[in-house]
């Protein structure tokens, strides 16, 4: 039925063009396998939940001018003018945002003497007033927010008795115990944990620790100073586009910057995975049209090259469907060739990514799914040269050549 | 002239072995029209392809012009066979994408001649076979026998001094097939020695010379021509 | 005779014209996507100031405590020096030149009130910076090297900045109010972008390099914010400049061009000397305490300028390029078999194995050559892409000659390489096979 055994002695005696095609199969396979593992990887992060309603986040800079320019007071006049802005759910003047890639961090230990050990844990450093986690959207797991009367506006190192951390670095400093009401130690002063957040972001995608954040209560008195605004979600796109003159027509003494939606914010942060993302998906595209285009010049050709043979063949009463069929078996053969060599190709490549690379190792599901795949682009593109082959009529056996 | 002594061709595949020609002998002179005939199978075609230095032979010598061809390479074989011989085949062999006139420019091209030579002679020589108006056509344009006389232009181009056909009428019908035989009679009378496989006993009996070969040898025609008169008779 | 080959093998592209477009769009799309992302990779790790890049050297001191390091370079050194350490070494008179560096930045203040005031990134370095890196001048030159000790409010800008501010006039001698101080101009520079950027790789290493520069000297006068990375590692409380300015915090630069490897080693040993000198104040009390010299390249590879992706990147698309070049062998084993008859009628006709291996790699350069014609024209297409992608890579995003002739070397070159099996194969038949048929 399915005339296995010829087929395979056909092909060993068209050994380079089966290798070719074997080859070329492999090779893709393994790159789709591999791309397409990236791909996933990078999605994942760049949809993982950062715990803020990013939609409505707005970031910006204040640069304040002159050596004159009383930051305190104005600090609390713009955030008054914010929050009483309408549309406005609530804004705070803070010393980094998350998921933008700037800000500070600090190592957090839980006492002093491991600070010493360097039994440390690095985590990004949030300062800003009491509205900080009504701004951010963030929810706590334990805990309460500090009140504005424990908020330190100073130009100083800030030093402060009560901190909030992020559940993940709860995770870390206090493995299967309660964070809160706990002692850490931040370098150059100790702090009790107030309240949990469930999740939050911190400013730096890429690095391990981004989900271990604290807050501290503190506003800190720079010439440059950012502000996050939470808006209505329909308020946001407005918002970004007047607060800038909302801001200069209080005081026209400073310079604001980098007025960004927290998505456009994100999606620079993210810029270099999705530029891969979109490459990885053309690359994959366009070796995939190679691939079945060199199929069908090189099954086109062997049809070309039988006519004579698939004349004789319906002459001696196969049917359209039976020449087509041997087409199919024969490159659904050469395919599950080239897959299995893919197959080990791919896992070496793999290999050869996580070494070198950042890359965590391909999910072996994608080892079934790719093949599925592969295995119909071969049959599609082996379709009309197949067809083509059918179509051979049985009168070429006799015809003088 | 031509000479080759106890030629032996085994053609071996990994199951059986052929002995296209053994013990070949046969000598041809300058300016003779030797018809080589003998059934399908018997060697013919190896004779043939051996002669004009297409296929090497596993023993034997073979002398061509006083050139020892088995101490040959391949590059002095291709040139021999440029300078020496031109090739007739029954279905005529010209190079579909080239015009007439450069399909008789292949061999002068490999040959080295420069581009006023070569136009000279390939007019001469479609010249010769009365083309001489059709030079821009395509192969595909022209009759069986119009093309036939396009490959015997282009055998003719170089001035070989051997002319090797194979089946040279076998694919035309018979009114083309004696003008075509006509042709090949005057180029012989010009001076060119013409080799000629064919089956055709009409056409073998208007050589000069007839060699049968049968199971890769040469079995003397001359000899057996009593023998089978006797047997008409 | 090679006239009579591009002529034969014109023909024979004209009578197999799907098979050939498959192969040019094999070689294309082969070589298109592999010279886009070289393209990237090779900008990207490119020597940026070729004349003397091995001359000047970056200098890190291993200023970490006791049990402290960085977890981000290899062998743990902070990337910055501390305020103080930057000054001590500037004492040294063994390198020619010397440059303190910090990124900054300013709010700039046009006179005229109609411009509204603007965020501009400067960078506070010495005197000898521009001579150093090779900085070209329109107008003026850098302050006198006094000023490097005794600070004045001078500053160079950059012609972007001057075609702004002055329409591109020579504005030497006139003032500009940075965050309401007043600097004079003392030059102009031309446009200088080099790309990575390498003299400071400690933020995004591709974007614009700053357009204002001041004296080093005038930091604890005017007490620059820092525009890019501040390490700390002690556990000492910052409440004034005047506190991070004397604190092991690192993040400032320090570049020196070293003329000779006798240079070299002496200053090596100048550094070794000052480490052991702070270790006598307290101060380098790692075990690792030490300097490290590396030069313009070394610093970029050990900064990992090149992105993984762009590695990742590079090594699929040489896997790319070897689908399309298998897939042309197959392509080119169809076309050449299908033209085997006459090939047969050609060696009969006295054409040598040699001369037919010949024509058979004339057709294929000629296709290779089309392909690869068709690759640049997709690979600029694909750092149009890749422009739009990476919106930092503006200075990436170029091919100069190297690139376009070495796209075209590697598509003949591999096209070449398809074509000998195939070639090969054509040529060692024998021809009386084929002579029967047709």
């Amino acid at each position: 039925m399915f005339e296995i055994r010829p087929i395979l002695s056909a092909l060993s005696r068209h050994k380079s063009s089966t290798l070719l095609i074997v080859i070329q199969i492999a090779i893709t396979f393994a790159v789709v396998i591999n791309a397409i593992s990236i791909i996933q990887q990078r999605i994942a992060l760049m949809n993982r939940d950062s715990g803020l309603p990013e939609g409505q986040l707005i970031t910006l800079n204040v640069n304040a001018i002159g050596e004159d320019y009383k930051l305190e007071q104005n600090i609390r006049a713009d955030i008054e003018l914010l929050r009483a802005t309408p549309g406005v759910i609530d804004a705070v003047a803070i010393n980094q945002v998350p998921l933008t890639g700037n800000g500070d961090s600090r190592v957090i230990a839980t006492s002093e003497e491991n600070f010493k050990n360097q039994v440390v844990f690095p985590s990004g450093f949030f300062a800003g007033d009491s509205h900080t986690l009504n701004t951010l959207g963030v929810e706590l797991s334990a805990g309460k927010n500090y009140s504005e009367e424990q908020v330190q506006y100073t130009m100083q190192s800030e030093k402060t008795s009560s901190i909030i951390i992020t559940q993940s670095l709860a995770d870390k400093l206090f493995p299967d115990q309660p964070a809160l009401g706990k002692q850490v130690y931040l370098g150059d002063f100790h702090a009790t944990v107030i309240a949990v957040i469930k999740k939050m972001s911190g400013p730096w995608v890429h690095f391990d620790f981004n989900e271990e954040n604290v807050i501290v209560p503190v506003v800190q008195l720079s010439n440059f100073k950012r502000i996050l605004i939470r808006t209505e979600a329909n308020a946001v796109s407005e918002l970004a586009g007047n607060v800038e003159k909302l801001l200069l027509d209080r005081n026209p003494n400073r310079v604001i910057t980098s007025v960004r939606t927290l998505k456009e914010a994100k999606s620079r942060s993210y810029s270099s995975d999705n530029a891969m993302t979109k490459i990885l998906w053309v690359v994959i595209a366009l070796l995939i049209s190679i691939t079945a285009l060199g199929i069908v010049g090189i099954v086109s050709f062997n049809v070309n090259q039988r006519t004579r043979q698939i004349g004789t063949r319906r002459a001696l009463g196969a049917t359209r469907a039976a020449i087509q069929r041997y087409f199919l078996t024969e490159n659904l053969l050469i395919t599950s060739f080239g897959l299995f060599l893919g197959t080990l190709v791919a896992i070496s490549f793999n290999h050869y990514l996580v070494q070198s690379f950042a890359i965590t190792p391909f999910n072996w599901l994608y080892l079934p799914a790719g093949m599925l795949i592969m295995l119909c682009i071969g049959l599609l593109s082996v379709w009309i040269p197949a067809q083509k082959a059918a179509s051979v009529s049985p009168a070429v056996a006799t015809q003088n050549v | 002239m031509l000479k080759m002594t106890n030629i032996k061709k085994i053609f071996r595949t990994s199951l059986v072995e052929t002995h296209a020609l053994r013990d070949f002998n046969l000598q041809v002179d300058e300016g003779e029209f030797v018809a080589v005939t003998g059934p399908s199978g018997s060697g013919k075609t190896t004779f043939l392809n051996i002669t004009g230095m297409l296929e090497t032979f596993n023993s034997g010598s073979y002398f061509l012009d006083g050139n020892d061809v088995s101490q040959l390479n391949d590059n002095q074989r291709s040139r021999l066979r440029n300078e020496k011989i031109g090739f007739i085949f029954q279905s005529f062999n010209l190079i579909p994408d080239l015009n007439l006139f450069d399909n008789v420019d292949v061999p002068l091209r490999y040959r080295g001649f420069n581009a006023r030579d070569r136009r000279e002679r390939i007019e001469n020589a479609l010249e010769r076979v009365g083309l001489s108006a059709r030079l821009k056509h395509l192969p595909s344009q022209l009759s069986g026998g119009q093309q036939q006389r396009v490959a015997i232009a282009r055998a003719l181009a170089g001035e070989p001094r051997f002319l090797l056909a194979d089946e040279p009428t076998g694919n035309l019908d018979s009114l083309m097939a004696r003008q075509v035989m006509q042709l090949l009679e005057e180029i012989n009378q010009q001076g060119t020695t013409i080799i000629m496989v064919t089956h055709d006993a009409e056409l073998a009996r208007r050589a000069q010379r007839n060699i049968h070969i049968v199971d890769g040898q040469v079995s003397d025609y001359q000899k057996l021509q009593p023998v089978l008169d006797l047997a008409e008779a | 005779m090679i006239y009579y080959y591009l002529k034969l093998s014109w023909l024979s592209i004209k009578r197999t014209p799907m098979l050939t477009a498959l192969m040019i769009i094999a070689i294309g799309l082969g070589i298109g996507v592999s010279m886009t992302v070289l393209t990237v990779n090779y900008l990207m790790g490119k020597d940026p100031i070729p004349e003397k890049s091995s001359q000047l050297y970056h200098v890190q001191l291993f200023t970490f405590g006791k049990g402290h390091g960085n977890d981000q370079t290899p062998d743990s050194f902070p990337l910055q020096l501390t305020y103080q350490d930057n000054n001590n070494i500037k004492q040294s008179t063994i390198p020619v030149r010397k440059t303190r560096s910090l990124g900054t930045g300013f709010s700039v203040i046009p006179d005229s009130p109609e411009q509204n005031p603007f965020m501009e990134s400067a960078r506070a370095v010495d005197s000898d910076f521009f001579t150093l890196f090779n900085v070209p001048f329109i107008f003026g030159s850098s302050w006198d090297k006094t000023i490097d000790s005794q600070p004045e409010n001078v500053v160079i800008i950059a012609k972007e900045l001057n075609d702004q501010l002055f329409k591109g006039e020579n504005s030497v001698g006139q003032q500009i109010n940075l965050n309401q101080t007043r600097y004079t101009i003392v030059g102009v520079t031309d446009s200088w972008q080099p790309a990575p950027r390498f003299y400071d790789l400690n933020n995004d290493n591709f974007n614009e390099s700053a357009l204002i520069f001041v004296p080093f000297s005038l930091i604890p006068r005017h007490e620059y914010p820092s525009w890019g990375n501040n390490r700390g590692w002690e556990s000492k409380p910052i409440n004034t400049y005047q506190d991070k300015l004397n604190s092991e915090i690192m993040w400032t630069q320090h570049w020196v061009e070293l003329t000779s490897d006798e240079q070299k080693h002496q200053y090596q040993q100048w550094l070794n000397g000052y480490i052991e000198e702070q270790k006598r104040n307290g101060r380098f009390t790692h075990e690792k305490a030490g300097a490290s010299l590396k030069n313009v390249i070394q610093w970029m590879e050990y900064n990992d300028v090149v992105s993984d992706d762009n590695s990742i990147l590079v090594g699929l698309s040489f896997m790319f390029l070897v689908v399309c070049l298998i897939n042309t062998i197959g392509l080119l084993l169809a076309k050449f078999l299908r033209r085997a008859p006459e090939v047969g009628v050609r060696r009969a006709l006295g054409a040598s194995r040699a001369q037919i291996f010949i024509q058979h790699l004339v057709d294929v350069g000629l296709i290779g050559l089309i392909g690869g014609l068709t690759g640049l024209a997709l690979g600029q297409l694909g750092l149009l892409g890749v422009k739009a992608l990476y919106s930092n890579y503006n200075q990436l995003v170029y091919m100069d000659t190297t690139l376009i002739i070495m796209a075209i070397i590697i598509s003949l070159g591999s096209s070449v390489l398809a074509g000998l099996y195939p070639a090969w194969l054509i040529c060692k038949t024998s021809p009386s096979v084929y002579l029967k048929i047709q």
